[in-house]
């Protein structure tokens, strides 16, 4: 703990002319801003162009940097000369080439300024996404806005793809400027679109200029619903009862028909009396020859006919039982993914 | 005596021993019994044989698992085969107890009692048995082969001593179709009776019984 202290203020220490720079600039455009708004326009166009100036001794953000563009752009447009209006379209293609998304607000700047601005639009392209927001969409009776972009006219279009394989054309068609797309989180086949990761492509094709741009943004969609329930697994080589006896089982059954044929004859040949004259070899001939026929039939029988019907039988009803079982829980499970909502949120990847 | 005594104390003792069974357990047989038998005696002035056929029923209730009671009754005339040998009547019945202390070996205890009938005499037999019973079930328990042996501990016969040694083994087989019964046996007796006047009386019954019958209820058993 002790040394995090002096470690903290080295790092505080470090980080103060940073900040302090990005306050200045900050003030600087102020500034500019001010002076721009008292029409004091050279004085501002001092300030800005010091913003900009890769000798600017404070920290420039990209948005500070394009705010000073834009009122670079501004300045000149608002004094007259060609010249000017020339420098005035470049400094407004610097800002829309960091900032496909700047604009002029119609109420805040002249026509000459706007006509500028329209004019860089013109001479570049680009094509913007804006990265999605957060947002929770509950399918079929909400909408996920996403803004796209293209500098001036051009043939757009917005698709969305997941890595799975699902996707969705969004927008197709003609646009000129911000075009909001609104997704309401099926994919194509109507289906609710599967939880993964997206990317969003924006692809225009400059309708003035054999341009052609694209942009993309990545986002993930999750499934936010209550748990699901189990199916039940696949029946295990356990679970059920054997279709086919084993080929002892007919040695099996040929050694026990033998074998009484033979408890038959040791009875009669071994147990009798010799003074009576040994036994009757009818009697148990006859016991001892069914027995022999039985177990050599049943082996043959059980060598050709191995199925056990009632196992069979048996294993099917477990397995239909299994999927019984199973549909049941498919179809509760069917309803609660029909309460199913869609949590959107950005992915890294970024857009442009 | 004393054999007697024994034999009579085994057989309730065997019986306690086995759990008593839920009264649903029960299963019935009944078989019709056509037994083939040939009778060898040696008295000391030559073999004795005689031959004939008996016909009887067989009754068999299933108790639980495991226990089995048994009731066999037969009646027949057997035929002199030899030049010494007289014509007679048999009848004689069984009652047996048995427990399978495993599915496939029967240990039983049972009384016998029958009586050969001659013009001249009637001769009774009472015979106390144990033993034990093998049944071989044939994969798809459809067929049981059986093979078994008995001592015959107590043996009285009227007019006679008590033989000295006495057993009994056979050899069988059962075929089952759905409640349809059908089955074959080969059973042997042999009495050896102890020496009187220099020479050993010997008995040897020897039958082959063909049963069919019916068998009902819900317990099957090999």
């Amino acid at each position: 703990m002790r040394r995090i202290g002096p470690i903290a203020c080295l790092l505080l220490a470090a980080l103060a002319p940073r900040l302090a720079a990005q306050g200045n600039t900050a003030e600087m455009l102020q500034r500019a801003r001010r002076l721009y708004q008292a029409l004091e326009v050279e004085q501002a166009l001092v300030i800005l162009r010091q913003v900009i100036s890769p000798a600017s001794p404070y920290v420039v953000s990209p948005e500070q940097r394009v705010e000073a563009y834009k009122y670079l752009g501004a300045a000149l447009a608002f004094q007259q000369g060609a010249a000017k209006r020339d420098s005035a379209v470049t400094y407004f293609r610097a800002a829309l080439e960091r900032d496909p998304f700047v604009d002029l607000e119609p109420q805040s700047f002249n026509p000459a300024q706007l006509g500028a601005f329209a004019e860089a639009k013109h001479q570049i392209f680009v094509t913007a996404v804006r990265p999605v927001h957060v947002d929770t969409l509950s399918p079929g009776s909400g909408l996920v806005t996403i803004q796209t972009l293209t500098t001036h006219s051009a043939r757009l279009h917005v698709e969305l793809r997941a890595a799975s394989g699902a996707r969705r054309m969004l927008y197709e068609g003609d646009n000129d400027g911000l075009r909001e797309v609104r997704w309401d989180g099926f994919v194509a086949n109507g289906a609710l679109a599967p939880a993964d990761r997206y990317q969003l492509e924006v692809i225009g094709e400059s309708r003035l200029i054999r341009l052609t741009d694209t942009a993309s943004t990545y986002l993930d969609v999750a499934w936010l619903h209550p748990p699901l329930e189990d199916t039940l697994p696949a029946l295990a080589a356990g679970d059920l009862l054997p279709e086919q006896y084993p080929t002892s089982v007919a040695t099996g059954n040929l050694l026990r028909g033998l074998a009484v044929a033979a408890g038959a004859l040791l009875t009669q040949t071994v147990l009798t009396s010799s003074n009576l004259g040994g036994g009757n070899a009818l009697l148990s001939g006859a016991v001892a020859g069914a027995a022999a026929v039985t177990g050599v039939v049943s082996f043959s029988i059980r060598q050709s006919h191995r199925d056990i019907p009632a196992n069979i039988a048996e294993n099917a009803r477990r397995r239909a039982a299994r999927e019984t079982a199973n549909e049941a829980i498919r179809q509760r499970n069917a309803v609660i993914l029909r309460q199913t909502r869609l949590v959107i949120g950005p992915a890294s990847g970024g857009a442009r | 005596m004393k054999r007697t005594w024994a034999g009579a104390i085994a057989v309730p003792v065997l019986l306690a021993a086995v759990p008593s069974p839920a009264p649903a357990q029960l299963a019935v047989r009944g078989t019709g019994v056509l037994t083939m038998v040939e009778h060898r005696v040696d008295a000391g002035g030559g073999v004795e044989q005689t031959s004939g056929m008996l016909y009887g029923a067989e009754g068999t209730l299933f108790v639980g698992s495991r226990i089995e009671l048994q009731v066999r009754g037969a009646a027949g005339k057997l035929t002199a085969d030899s030049a010494l040998a007289v014509d007679r009547d048999i009848a004689e019945g069984t009652v047996r107890a048995s427990v399978l202390t495993v599915p496939w070996l029967a240990l039983h205890a049972g009384l016998t009692a029958r009586t050969f009938t001659t013009p001249l005499v009637r001769q009774r037999w009472t015979v106390l048995r144990f033993g034990g019973e093998a049944r071989l079930a044939f994969v798809g328990n459809d067929i049981v082969g059986t093979v078994r042996a008995e001592i015959l501990p107590s043996v009285s016969v009227s007019g006679l001593e008590r033989p000295n040694r006495a057993f009994a083994a056979g050899a069988g087989l059962e075929w089952r179709f759905g409640v349809i019964l059908l089955g074959v046996n080969y059973d042997l007796e042999r009495y050896d009776f102890p020496m009187i006047a220099g020479f050993e009386r010997r008995e040897q019954y020897s039958t082959l019984k063909v049963h069919a019958g019916l068998r009902l209820g819900s317990r099957r058993t090999p």
